[in-house]
């Protein structure tokens, strides 16, 4: 009988350790590949933003005409490096709008030559109307059913920005008179250096070039550290399984050594062993994990471009290099499990209970109680989002290693006050079971703490962003034209909402970027006279921020103040267009649910040209319920191609975004959980086993059958539902790290603390019902065999 | 459009990135025939000035300009400027006001030759916009800034800017256009096929090359083609070796050689005073006699011309270095020098070589 058929016949006889060890590493796998094939994708998406990234003009007319055809054709015949661009939008709200570009020019761009295949894409099918889009739009279109649509090809495209169709410029001009179209002649502002725009144009910013806050970089981090967990959850399950493996294995392995196998030999089937447990994990993981990418990569997608305004997410198959990184990855989780195995010959005297044992006394309090000393000093200082996390894993290791010294301390007290005997042999096995079932355990207090964390961060936000937008949100409706308004058209739209029945006030918001320190921020301008402004919340402001705010001053959100750590009094120098200003700060208002900075100014301040300027308005009515707004639209034909919203549609829609944002968090770590309990369960099941040589005994003493059952499912339900109690504050603590250490130095905002005790409820029924789970597998812990060789 | 001139398109379009293109494909632009385009044909003649215009029942045409050049100092330079117009559907479009449209595409090459120096830059334009174009009166061939005109006196000038050169040329037509082939219809093979095909066989010019920062004041001689076809060359046909050359003695000569299963020769010799005689391929003899390693594989670079009955007996031999047009269907285009029983300079063209 060859080497590896003995080592084989270890898993023959205990197939389930076999299966729950694969289980545990194909999760992890899973898991960790992918959040790091979404992040990975994104990374690359942020990269590739970021090379197509230049200063960018727009060319317009002196004498305020729309530029056409003819004006292309004008600036191209002067020398320059000018490329069209024509949107057209359509009625539908849902309807993605149709981008026709001119790949015979767009090289000129930046933005459409790093990159992207796309350009040979439309020459080559220059001759059949394709439209280019991700599949989620290309099914909106589908949707849309305009006249004469069966021609159009739609080709599935991936790195395409979400709700834009991609076309030739031929085609979308085709498309045009079913929606609204605008043309655009965009330019590198590098070309105004080389040569002068002719005679009538001038050239308006229309992209400043700049790099934004690499914080979608800090948000990548904040999943892979999930990712991360749930490896380190994995590491710990599988560590416990192998050293229980290796309870189960000692004998037949030293009978080994004893037959003459050399014990270098054993160790190098050992190392096979990981080897092949981690190959066979990582393959079957990295293909699950591909799977589950692609899953969430929609709502992932979602989330980047509302946050981060990141949006072309390629697909990419697994690479090699991905699943190799796994592999390693697996064989160091595996070979940590098993080093205890590979030093079988140096300790070939010690029973493994007896190292237990050794360990379970001399584990110093200390070491642990230093570490998570040290962890929350430096978690208290630390601004850089990594050490954060670095210092949340510390504390995470320290609270781990405390844990299941502390519950054991709990039962021994419980233990030497009972005066019944019955209830003392229970604490005692009680104690027992903790200390067979360390690491699992201290996985499952992990994987709570992280969802009772994650839990009161997400409710937290929900709660604190719903009130937030409440005062926020003033008026009754609110109206996208669906254009841009440019040449006065919004002070002329204004007078016309004004005279609309049952509307009392209106107010134009207009959108559009400016500069702070280099650095591209929001700009929102509002007009402070208006009524619909006056219940804002701030987190500070002086008397009377909305007069101060016409005179001198500007509102800054809480992500610009934290960044530029500016606070009320100090002066900001910002650019909007090519105009510098500065201004007095007078408020800092929260700005939940992204990263950007942004400032709020008086509408008259704002230059003609501003980059990427877009109004909207803010109506107030007599009473929204009992006039018809939705007919509008049909109604008045200036109207036609906005989109109007109540109060209530806004909300969905923003409480919608949101949720999308934390069914990843949500997604990750139901699944950590899940992991955890499982691996529980089957170690519970086997630890159990060992330990039905006590209940057997009691039996024999007369301690009946029925009686004993249920105590084994008490001891099972009391340890993981003391578990779940004692990790909460791990939880809480979690929840602290996230909303006043993470959130802050990712997002740029900080959220209040909130508790949530009727979660805490859910989670320790949870922890219980998973110990009745495993107790309740073991059927009848009284097998009067285990007593045959005593 | 079929998927032929989807392919003539990326053919052209791709300079440069184009690599790892599959030739075969690539020359089948130039040998199939779409249906609705007009197919030049024996018997259909040229009629000016209404020819130096584009014919939009045709697939794919081009103006073609050539010249040999010599600075103040004996630099010698060699000059491509070639404007091509594709139809992707037949013409004549019925749209007049300008659009964005997707009827027909237009390229230009631009290249300056000197020994052992090529540089070449393309541009490319959609139809429609007015950002590319022909005109007939005053003719005028144009795609963004470069462009090449006439002015009321007749003569021309040409004006092509590139990243790193550039160059303003006048060009003065010396001869009347001459019609190549039967009265313009320009056979490639003995089975039929060919194409329109007239050219202006010297045009004296002078005037400036800039490259590298330095302004050379030049003046040389030139040859331009006008030609259009649909389909140029036979399944069976490779691609072609073709010449234009100014002797010494004031005569000018085209000759091209087609390869395919049987090769096909023919030109046009035009005397000092422009009068034109097509040749066929009892009258002339041409073989390559070295070749040179290049960037795209192994190209004939000298040539043994004999015309007995003009006592022409000629060396052709291609400037040192390497004048490949880079694309997917990359071209050879560089300057010549004429040794033997006559002097005289020109250009050689080869297509189909390319690995």
């Amino acid at each position: 009988m060859g080497l590896g058929t003995v080592f084989l016949s270890h898993y023959r006889r205990h197939p389930g350790q076999l299966a729950g060890l694969l289980l545990i590493l194909i999760c992890a796998a899973m898991l960790w590949s992918g959040v790091r094939s979404l992040t990975g994708r994104a990374e690359d998406a942020v990269a590739q933003s970021r090379a197509a990234l230049e200063p960018r003009l727009s060319v317009v007319r002196v004498d305020g005409q729309a530029v056409d055809v003819a004006d292309f054709a004008e600036l191209r015949r002067a020398g320059l490096c000018a490329s069209p661009r024509l949107q057209v939008t359509f009625p539908a709200s849902e309807a993605p709008e149709v981008v026709g570009i001119d790949p015979f020019s767009a090289a000129c761009l930046r933005q459409y030559s790093v990159g992207t295949p796309v350009v040979d894409e439309l020459v080559a099918e220059l001759d059949q109307p394709i439209l280019l889009g991700s599949a989620s739009d290309l099914a909106r279109w589908r949707r849309l059913s305009l006249p004469g649509m069966g021609e159009y090809q739609l080709q599935e495209t991936e790195g395409l920005p979400s709700g834009v169709l991609l076309t030739d410029i031929a085609v979308a001009a085709e498309l045009a008179p079913s929606g609204r179209a605008g043309l655009e002649i965009l330019l590198p502002a590098a070309e105004l250096d080389r040569l002068p725009l002719p005679a009538g144009y001038r050239g308006q910013i229309e992209d400043y070039g700049v790099e934004p806050d690499p914080l979608v970089e800090a948000f990548l981090l904040n999943l892979n550290a999930l990712g991360a967990l749930a490896l380190l959850v994995a590491a710990l399950l599988v560590r416990s399984i192998y050293r229980f493996a290796l309870e189960q294995r000692r004998r037949s392995l030293e009978i080994l050594v004893r037959l003459g196998v050399r014990t270098a030999r054993l160790r190098m089937a050992l190392v096979v062993e990981v080897l092949l447990l981690a190959l066979v994990g990582a393959s079957l993981g990295v293909l699950l994990g591909e799977w589950l990418a692609s899953a969430m990569a929609d709502g992932f997608q979602g989330t980047l471009s509302g946050l981060f305004s990141v949006d072309t997410l390629a697909r990419s198959p697994p690479a090699l290099e991905t699943w190799f990184g796994m592999v390693l990855i697996l064989v160091v989780v595996v070979g940590w499990a098993g080093v205890d195995l590979l030093m079988l010959g140096r300790r070939e005297q010690r029973t493994v209970a007896e190292m237990e044992k050794r360990r379970w006394l001399t584990t110093p309090t200390l070491v642990p109680l230093i570490l998570v000393a040290v962890s929350l000093a430096v978690l208290l200082g630390a601004e850089k989002l990594w050490l954060i996390f670095l210092a949340t894993t510390g504390c995470l290791i320290g609270a781990g290693l405390l844990l299941p010294g502390l519950l054991n301390r709990l039962l021994a007290r419980v233990q030497r006050r009972s005066r019944q005997p019955l209830l003392e042999w229970s604490c005692a096995e009680m104690r027992a079971l903790c200390r067979l079932l360390q690491l699992p355990l201290v996985a499952l207090a992990f994987a709570i703490a992280a969802a009772i964390g994650v839990q009161a961060m997400v409710a937290g936000f929900e709660a604190t962003f719903a009130r937030w937008l409440d005062q926020r949100l003033q008026g009754d409706l609110y109206l996208d034209p669906g254009r841009p308004l440019v040449n006065g058209a919004a002070a002329d739209w204004r007078g016309r909402l004004q005279a609309l029945p049952g509307v009392k006030t209106v107010l134009p918001m207009v959108r559009g970027r400016g500069l702070v320190d280099r650095m591209p921020v929001d700009v929102l301008a509002i007009d402070p006279a208006s009524t619909l402004v006056r219940g804002w919340p701030f987190l500070a402001a002086v008397s009377d921020p909305w007069s101060a705010l016409v005179e001198r001053g500007v509102l800054i959100n809480e992500q610009l103040a934290r960044r530029q750590s500016l606070a009320l009094g100090d002066d900001i120098r910002f650019r909007l267009g090519t105009k510098m200003q500065s201004r007095e700060v007078i408020g800092i208002y929260a700005d939940y649910g992204r990263p950007e900075g942004e400032l709020l100014l008086p509408l008259a301040t704002l230059p003609d040209v501003l980059p990427r300027s877009y109004t909207t308005f803010v109506l107030g009515t007599t009473a929204a319920n009992k006039i018809n707004w939705q007919d509008w639209p049909g109604q008045y034909s200036w109207l036609a191609g906005s989109r109007l919203r109540d109060q209530t549609g806004l909300k969905r829609a923003a409480n919608a975004a949101f949720a999308r944002t934390f069914q990843m968090t949500r997604l990750l770590n139901g699944l950590t959980l899940a992991l955890a309990g499982t691996a529980l369960a089957l170690m519970g099941l086997v630890i159990f086993r060992l330990r039905q040589r006590s209940y057997t005994l009691l039996h024999v003493y007369g301690v009946p059958r029925r009686r004993l059952r249920r105590r084994l499912l008490v001891h099972s339900m009391l340890i993981t539902g003391l578990l779940g109690v004692l990790a909460t504050p791990l939880g809480i603590f979690l929840c602290w790290v996230l909303v006043a250490r993470v959130n802050p130095a990712a997002f740029g905002w900080a959220l209040p603390l909130h508790l949530y005790p009727g979660f805490w409820l859910q989670v320790w029924l949870v922890c219980m019902l998973i110990g009745a789970f495993v107790g309740a597998l073991m059927r009848d812990p009284v097998h009067l065999e285990t007593l045959k060789n005593e | 459009m079929n998927s032929a001139s989807r392919i003539v398109l990326l053919v052209f379009l791709l300079s440069g990135c184009g690599e790892s293109a599959d030739r075969e494909v690539s020359l089948g632009a130039l040998r199939e025939s779409p249906a609705g385009f007009t197919q030049a044909a024996p018997g259909m003649t040229v009629s000016l000035p209404e020819d130096m215009g584009p014919h939009r029942d045709y697939r794919l045409e081009w103006w073609y300009l050539t010249a040999n050049l010599h600075g103040a100092d004996g630099e010698r330079f060699g000059v491509q400027w070639t404007l091509f117009r594709i139809g992707l559907r037949p013409g004549p479009y019925q749209e007049k006001e300008s659009g964005w449209r997707r009827d027909e595409i237009w390229l230009a090459h631009a290249a300056l030759s000197r020994p052992n120096d090529h540089r070449f830059a393309a541009r490319s334009a959609r139809g429609g916009t007015g950002q590319a174009g022909v005109t007939v009166q005053p003719f005028r061939a144009w795609i963004d800034h470069w462009q090449l005109e006439s002015n009321h006196s007749g003569n021309w000038s040409l004006a092509v800017d590139s990243e790193d050169f550039a160059y303003r040329l006048h060009l003065k037509p010396r001869l009347p256009p001459v019609l190549n082939g039967d009265r313009g219809f320009s056979a490639k093979s003995t089975g039929g096929g060919g194409s329109m095909y007239f050219s202006y066989p010297l045009l004296a010019i002078d005037g400036e090359v800039i490259t590298d920062g330095q302004r050379f004041q030049v003046a040389g001689q030139g040859w331009f083609d006008r030609e259009w076809s649909s389909q140029y060359l036979q399944p069976d046909q490779q691609g072609w070796d073709w010449l234009a050359l100014h002797l010494q003695d004031g005569r000018h000569l085209m000759l091209f050689r087609i390869r395919g299963d049987e090769p096909y020769f023919t030109g046009t010799l035009v005397a000092a005073d422009g009068s034109a005689r097509t040749l066929g391929a009892d009258d002339f003899s041409l073989q390559p006699s070295e070749y040179r390693d290049s960037r795209f594989g192994r190209v004939p670079v000298v040539w043994q011309m004999q015309l007995p009955a003009a006592g022409l007996d000629l060396e052709i031999r291609s400037w040192p270095g390497d004048y490949w047009n880079p694309g997917q269907l990359r071209y050879w285009e560089g300057p010549v020098s004429v040794s033997g029983s006559h002097s005289g300079e020109g250009y050689l063209e080869m297509t189909g070589y390319a690995d």
